[in-house]
């Protein structure tokens, strides 16, 4: 899973070096914008809808990678 | 100036990888806006959606925002919203719109092939910020355009286009018209 959030958000904001630890604000610099870019990304992978407000409360890599677990969505 | 015009402070600053992070940025404009040391400003914390605000100053109202290169900070005394958005050219703003926007939106948007997107998307934003419930609220769920078609339109609020480098939309929300004044930080 960390592979796949790794290419998305490289393809979404050209970063590298994303590790379980890596905050999105702190350590990407990312913003509103670039969030939503990535929720529509993985959207699109796994072919589902992601309700903005649940994306708000995930700070790190580690925390999308529980949260996809939780919704059922799991990657090799 | 008009005399009902609220008066509001945008304090810029380069942004990039290896220079002063946005929390450095906002104690030193903070500080420099309030005329206070930073250290009298107290803690940033945040409200229950995560708008910041200063523990021993809290009639200073502030939102700052980042995008490509820039820094921007807007302060003033009563409640404001700022966004600032580099246009992404990998973006698919058709894709996005249909996915995050009001259906009054992207119908507006879909006339001119979607060439305002971030126009609109740094309205709904500056919006989010002014409410400070940034977007817990489900973007699709509100609209800057209304049913006649006016952009930007927003009952309750002035949403104010700002003109900035090229490139970049930027928009300032607040309930009344602001006088802005620059700032290079």
């Amino acid at each position: 899973m960390l592979k796949l959030i790794q290419d998305i958000i490289y393809n979404v904001t050209g970063k590298q070096g994303i590790t379980y630890e890596t905050d999105f604000v702190q350590d990407l610099a990312l913003n509103s914008f670039d969030v939503m870019n990535i929720i529509s990304a993985f959207e699109d992978h796994f072919d589902t809808t992601i309700p903005t407000r649940e994306v708000w409360h995930l700070h790190q890599v580690k925390d999308v990678i529980d949260y996809l677990a939780q919704k059922g969505f799991t990657q090799p | 100036m008009g005399a009902d015009r609220v008066p509001a402070a945008i304090f810029r600053a380069p942004f990039s990888e290896g220079g002063p992070g946005s929390h450095a940025l906002l104690l030193r404009a903070a500080s420099r806006y309030s005329g206070l040391a930073p250290a009298a400003l107290g803690e940033l914390r945040t409200g229950p959606w995560g708008k910041p605000s200063f523990s021993q100053v809290p009639g200073l109202h502030f939102s700052l925002t980042h995008s490509g290169q820039w820094w921007l900070c807007a302060f003033a005394s009563v409640p404001l919203g700022l966004d600032l958005q580099i246009h992404r050219s990998h973006a698919d703003p058709g894709r996005l719109s249909r996915r995050f926007f009001h259906p009054l939106e992207d119908a507006w948007l879909a006339q001119n092939r979607y060439r305002d997107f971030f126009d609109v998307w740094c309205a709904k934003e500056s919006w989010v910020k002014y409410t400070g419930h940034g977007f817990f609220d489900d973007p699709a769920t509100f609209s800057v355009v209304d049913e006649a078609g006016h952009f930007p339109a927003l009952e309750g609020v002035r949403l104010r286009l700002l003109p900035f480098a090229p490139g970049y939309s930027l928009c300032l929300c607040a309930r009344e018209e602001a006088a802005v004044e620059w700032q290079d930080l």
